[in-house]
């Protein structure tokens, strides 16, 4: 029967702006989130171990909220990659998603700046008597070293800003005009765009993740966090669209079928970040050799094991046995349950990679700092995204494959 | 072929009957709608033959969701099961009976649950071997497949199923029957509504085909049962080598000539210099290796053995004890080993009654490095077994001695107060 | 909601969605095309398929001499020797499996990511990875040094008490190719029943009507059969699709799980996938050009379709390109001595022309498909992907020899050179794949009728009239 479609007009009959309270929320939303950080700070210092402390706990909150950015750029981009026509819809909103790049780069620089200043609280190889003390990570110097680290984050939010920003231009110009010639464009640039996405993303994986343990390495390293990245987008993705639709946004247009499609790719990609995990640690772990082990045995001593479990079975066992039946993926209360589960294990996944290097003798596993900085963080992402989304219609109105969406229907 | 033609039917039986009604359509648009016509006037005894399968008949039908699924999900526990027991049973579980698994250790990975990841691989792949074969195979029972017959097949006009024409049957059986060829003309097919015949005979299996069906179940267990037989049958006549170069190796062994080397062995001695691993360990400041030699300096036995008494020494002196010892000495040291209690029995001239380690007060009386000694190079017609057991082992079994004997010889008065209320029984 | 039929939505829509087949097609057009080739006469038959099947058959037979020799002889007779003990066979193990990925690749995945067009290829992709298969597992049969005890590769209980290893990689090959080859054999088959049972009805001879109709096990049609029909094939492209991950991934751990540097390394696992995705569809290429020229399959394998697999080329090349560069970074980064040396060989050692072949073959000639003409140009399309193959053979030569031969102690280096029976063998196993596949395009349907059919416009594909 070839490729279904409806009259795409019917688009207009919906509604697909903010009203004017959330727009109103941009700034205490904004001022909520650096007051979140301000308390953080003040948090730190009461606990006794100073502004030293915050940096690796700011790290985990910081990737937790880059990775759904990074997720959401991954969905644009894999959907002009492939012409699909299923998600069209929903695509306005990973758009907007992305573009919250620019308030990330800007978050990034508490930890880019103590780096270009020598502080090893993080990143242990911007101190230099680490440095001097380690012949292994001498040897890295080349790469592991303040100005270049600078250079290249940098150079990843830029790359990140110009493919965000792409898409959503183009995506917005179409809505005013209708003209295919801006589908034609992001076709066109979608290869270009995932190629710099996965160069980018590996090394941002590498640079923040994976130096703050200078001395270990893995190649799997840069997907193990694009699979976790994604997985934890689509979640926020489904959530994202459930509280549009309580809004009464697009309340018609985004189906049932929609979501079944979300859950379908949620659900793999939790698979896969499974596939992942299981692998790095498997060649790791039956090679044995020491350098490489280190890291995983940091992450298998008390209280991190635990966690390790927690992980296992959170990530990976019980949310793939949880959606694996198509009528969870199609109610929106089962599905909004996993998919705040899997944020929660997205989070506990950046905690286990992050924390264990600094208080792997011991030390807690959550700390009141960990929510105070999730949510400022999350707050100033979240005023960006409510900024951009003001000023748009939700959905990409006059795509030309629009049609093809709202007809959709899962076999 | 034109769309009447009806199959010439050679076999002119009285029990012709009719089997069902049958029309025809152009699109899979078309029947959609007949089929839900169909549905609505509630007949229950009917299908729809397509070409392909079409999106929107199941709901037109009514067709409820099957239950492959579950079934599928079913045989991948079975399958997740069977690989767990699998490895589980012929990797960590051994014993005495037939087809025992073999518990061993290998490349440091634990045979143990701790060895799991190693196990995930063949428990992912019967998982989905088991989830597969179920759906393809429950997929095939549920159609009712394989089936040598089908009624239709008779008629010339429903071979064009399978290619462009879609084809709704109703049975003559439905209750509703005697509305049905009524319904079917006035659906809009193309054509006339077809009568389809059946006889009563024809879905049977022919019956050459079923006797041969049977004799080739009952061949396959003939050599099953040749082998089974072969397996409990005594015989006089040699083993048939299978695989020759491996019961018969082209290799030198122990003490046998060689044409290669000058002195004619085929053994050969460590090259002049050569050091064992580990034997340079316990050498003092002189040269000097009491540990592995049980002697002092000036060639006196060692008093006391040089390393310490502990639990796990003693669990291993009695383990090599009952592996190398027990033989001749006996279990409980009291010189009546089962080699020995043969030796007398068949009255071997040159047996000598081994030692009773642990009733003779000679040998209780002498320096732990003596029996040390006696262990390592042999004493009267005993061998040494310095060259099978490492030092600690032989001071284990030294250990173990001393426990024996201490269970015969000591004074109960000597021992903590505690173990005698425990051995006078209060 | 008003629905559209496709050919009355607006010009951009149609822009985007182009028809997938060429030409005027309906039911009958297509039964009778695809249906029609196991329906020919010998004088219907193309020369070239006699002569290309001439050929296959007496690389078979050269297959089957090198193998009775190697039986006769021992694995002497190969090149493998200390330290490279794996040599050529595991190379041809691994670039055949590989091979095979596509096929499911297309069957599976692409059907759960509902890209239309797949239906013109995957029933000889799906094909192309059934004899991949069988001959990738000839090369550990006839490895094992005694064949005639292969069957100690599975738990078979027995007198000996004897078990398989179930912690060794090997035995998760093992496990892992048998299920593969079981479960793709089961998909084709499942898929190609209802195909097999046109053909019945079709038949004009006793003899094929009972043949077809054997295979096709009573296949009518019905839609309560397809219903249960398409349930199974969607849940056996969603088990095939984690199943086709895993393959790969277990043949990486043979290589990933020792110590050996180049050999252990995390990346593995994707990246064997990838790669093995990368020289299947090359493959498919390399088939479907002259498939589609001898069997008159040009309207249902367009160039569209064509254009669509060079884009997978593309993409894998690159996710191909981007393990060889995360593996040297990574080995420059980790600061161990022997990986870095293990790389520096591998760039600059006495191999590097097995690894600059690999590396241009692999990652800088299908850059050349960037260019929509190229990738549209048939010839250019053929040389591209014989390459990819080339150079994916030589990805695991360069992984298996280099690393081998250049171990830790220099005093245990060495130098591996195949010998004319290991080169015999391989090209052998061309000849059990083209015999194996010639059969398949010539007596069954080539295309998946019924699929192609399923998602043709219903209106225009409707045979009006007689």
């Amino acid at each position: 029967m070839g490729h279904h479609t409806v009259d795409p007009s019917i688009i207009f009959e919906e509604r697909r702006h903010f009203a004017e309270a959330p727009k109103r929320m941009v700034m205490p939303v904004a001022i909520l989130g650096l007051l979140m950080l301000g308390v953080s700070v003040l948090l730190a210092f009461v606990s006794g171990d100073g502004l030293k402390m915050l940096g690796p706990h700011y790290l985990v909150a910081f990737c937790w909220w880059t990775s759904i950015a990074v997720g959401a750029m991954f969905f644009v981009i894999i959907q002009h990659l492939t012409k699909a026509g299923w998600s069209v819809v929903v695509r306005r909103v990973p758009e907007i998603l992305a573009c919250t790049v620019p308030t990330l780069a800007l978050l990034s620089l508490p930890l880019v700046i103590p780096v270009l200043m020598h502080d090893g609280s993080v990143f242990k190889w911007a101190d230099p008597d680490v440095v001097a003390g380690s012949e292994l990570i001498q040897k890295k110097a080349g790469f592991l070293n303040p100005w270049f680290f600078l250079a290249r984050v940098a150079g990843y939010f830029t790359i990140w800003f110009l493919i965000s920003r792409f898409f959503f231009d183009r995506s917005r110009r179409q809505d005013e005009t209708g003209d295919p010639e801006h589908t034609r464009a992001m076709q066109r640039r979608s290869p270009l765009a995932i190629v710099l996405f996965a160069l980018t993303t590996t090394f941002f994986a590498f640079d923040f993740l994976m130096s703050i343990d200078p001395e270990w390495f893995s190649t799997m390293f840069g997907v193990y966090f694009f699979a976790g990245s994604v997985v934890a987008f689509f979640a926020f993705f489904a959530l994202t669209l459930m509280g549009l639709q309580r809004r009464g946004i697009l309340a018609n247009a985004i189906t049932t079928e929609h979501y079944h499609d979300v859950g379908k790719l949620n659900f793999a990609f939790v698979f896969f970040w499974g596939y992942i995990a299981f692998s790095q640690f498997m060649l790791i772990w039956y090679a044995n050799i020491p350098e490489e082990t280190l890291w995983f045995a940091h992450r298998t001593e008390k209280p991190w094991l635990a966690v390790a479990y927690v992980l296992i079975f959170g990530h990976m066992i019980i949310p793939f046995a949880g959606l694996l039946s198509r009528h969870v993926k199609r109610s929106r209360k089962a599905y909004a349950f996993w998919a705040i589960w899997l944020l929660v294990m997205h989070w506990i996944d950046l905690n286990w990679i992050v924390m264990p290097t600094f208080s792997h003798s011991g030390g807690s596993v959550f700390h009141v700092i960990d929510l105070s900085l999730f949510l400022g963080i999350g707050a100033l992402v979240l005023a960006t995204a409510l900024k951009i989304g003001s000023q748009v219609a939700l959905v990409p109105e006059r795509d030309p494959l629009l049609g093809e969406s709202l007809a959709f229907e899962n076999m | 072929m034109s769309d009447t033609d009806k199959k010439v039917d050679l076999n002119q039986e009285p029990e012709e009957k009719l089997w069902a009604y049958m029309a025809e359509f152009d699109s899979a648009d078309d029947v959609i709608h007949a089929a839900e016509k169909v549905r609505d006037a509630g007949f229950t005894k009917w299908d729809v033959h397509t070409p392909f399968p079409v999106h929107g008949l199941d709901k037109a039908m009514g067709v409820r969701p099957t239950i492959l699924p579950w079934l599928v999900l079913a045989g991948g526990l079975t399958g997740m099961t069977t690989a767990i027991v699998l490895q589980w049973y012929t990797n960590m579980v051994e014993g005495p009976w037939d087809f025992s698994g073999y518990a061993f250790k290998i490349s440091g990975k634990p045979n143990s649950l701790v060895g799991l990841p190693a196990m995930v691989p063949v428990i992912f792949e019967l998982t989905v071997l088991f989830s597969a074969l179920t759906a393809v195979f429950g997929s095939l029972a549920l159609n009712g497949l394989p089936r040598h017959y089908f009624a239709a097949w008779r008629n010339r006009r429903f071979d064009r199923a399978t290619s462009d024409r879609f084809c709704v049957v109703i049975e003559a059986d439905d209750p509703q029957a005697g509305k049905a060829k009524a319904l079917l003309a006035g659906l809009g097919g193309r054509g006339e509504v077809e009568e389809l015949h059946d006889t009563t005979k024809s879905d049977a299996l022919p019956k050459g085909i079923k006797w041969a069906i049977i004799s080739m179940v009952l061949l396959s267990w003939i050599p099953f049962a040749m082998i089974l037989r072969k397996r409990y049958t005594p015989s006089e006549s040699p083993p048939i080598h299978v695989v020759p170069n491996m019961d018969w190796q082209q290799k030198f062994k122990p003490q046998s000539p060689s044409t290669i080397f000058d002195d004619g062995r085929a053994m050969r001695l460590p090259v002049a210099g050569a050091v064992a691993r580990g034997s340079l360990d316990h050498v003092d400041a002189n040269g000097h290796d009491a540990f592995s030699s049980g002697k002092n300096a000036d060639g006196s036995f060692l008093q006391m053995m040089p390393i310490d008494a502990t639990d796990k020494l003693m669990a291993r002196g009695q383990r090599q004890y009952n592996i190398y010892c027990i033989a001749c000495h006996g279990q409980l040291g009291e010189g009546d080993g089962l080699v020995s209690q043969r030796a007398f029995a068949l009255q071997e001239a040159n047996w000598i009654q081994p030692s009773k380690l642990s009733t003779d007060p000679l040998i209780h009386a002498r320096e732990d490095g003596y029996i040390f000694d006696a262990i390592t190079n042999g004493i009267r017609t005993m061998k040494g077994y310095g060259a099978q057991l490492s030092a600690e082992d032989r001071w284990a079994i030294v250990l173990w001695v001393r426990a024996l004997q201490s269970s015969r010889l000591r004074d109960i008065d000597t021992l903590p107060k505690d173990i005698q209320a425990k051995l006078r029984g209060n | 909601m008003t629905t559209l039929d496709p050919s009355h939505a607006s010009e951009a829509f149609k822009e985007f969605r182009p028809p997938l087949l060429d030409g005027k097609n309906d039911y009958k057009t297509i039964t009778d095309q695809i249906c029609g080739v196991p329906e020919w006469s010998h004088s219907e038959t193309p020369k070239a398929w006699y002569i290309a099947f001439t050929i296959a058959v007496s690389m078979l037979g050269m297959l089957g001499a090198m193998i009775a020799w190697l039986f006769w002889m021992g694995v002497g007779v190969w090149g493998n020797n200390n330290p490279a003990f794996w040599g050529w066979p595991i190379v041809n193990f691994v670039f055949w499996v590989g091979i095979g990925h596509a096929g499911t690749l297309i069957s599976a995945i692409l059907f759960l990511f509902r890209q239309k067009w797949r239906t013109s290829i995957n029933r000889f992709a799906e094909a192309m990875t059934i004899f991949a298969v069988a001959c990738a597992a000839i090369f550990p049969g006839i490895h094992v040094g005694r064949p005639w005890v292969a069957y100690w590769l599975f738990p078979i209980p027995n007198q000996m008490d004897m078990w398989p290893q179930f912690r060794s990689p090997l035995l998760w090959d093992v496990f892992a190719v048998s299920t593969y080859a079981t479960v793709s054999l089961l998909f084709w088959y499942l898929g190609m029943i209802p195909d097999l049972a046109t053909i019945r009805d079709r038949a004009t001879t006793p003899v094929r009507r009972f043949l077809y109709g054997l295979f096709a096990m009573g296949w009518n049609g019905s839609n309560r059969q397809w219903h249960r029909f398409e349930r199974a094939y969607l849940l056996l492209a969603a088990l095939a699709t984690p199943l086709v991950l895993s393959v790969h991934s277990v043949v990486s751990f043979d290589f990933a799980v020792a110590q050996l540097p180049g050999w252990h390394t995390t990346i593995f696992p994707p990246y064997f996938v990838a790669g093995a995705i990368f020289s299947g569809f090359a493959m498919v290429v390399s088939l479907a050009v002259p498939a589609r020229q001898f069997f008159g399959m040009k309207n249902l394998i367009t160039m569209r379709h064509l254009e669509a697999m060079n884009k997978v080329i593309l993409a894998t090349s690159m996710m191909v390109g981007y393990a060889y560069l995360t593996e040297l970074f990574i080995a420059w980064y980790g600061g161990n001595p022997y990986e870095r040396f293990a790389f520096l060989n591998r760039v600059m050692g006495n191999y590097s022309w097995a690894y600059w072949s690999m590396f241009s073959c692999n990652v800088i000639f299908p850059q050349l498909f960037w260019f929509k003409k190229i990738r549209r140009s048939i010839p250019l399309m053929m040389i591209i992907c014989v390459l990819v193959n080339v150079g994916m053979w030589f990805e695991r030569f360069v992984i298996t020899v280099t690393s081998l031969s250049r171990d830790f102690v220099p005093s245990s280096w060495g130098y591996f050179t195949p010998t004319l029976i290991d080169a015999l063998t391989f090209i052998g196993s061309f000849g059990l794949f083209f015999t194996l596949f010639l059969l398949f395009c010539r007596w069954l349907p080539m295309v998946a009728v019924a699929e192609v059919k399923a998602d043709m416009p219903r209106d225009e594909a409707a045979v009006k009239g007689a």
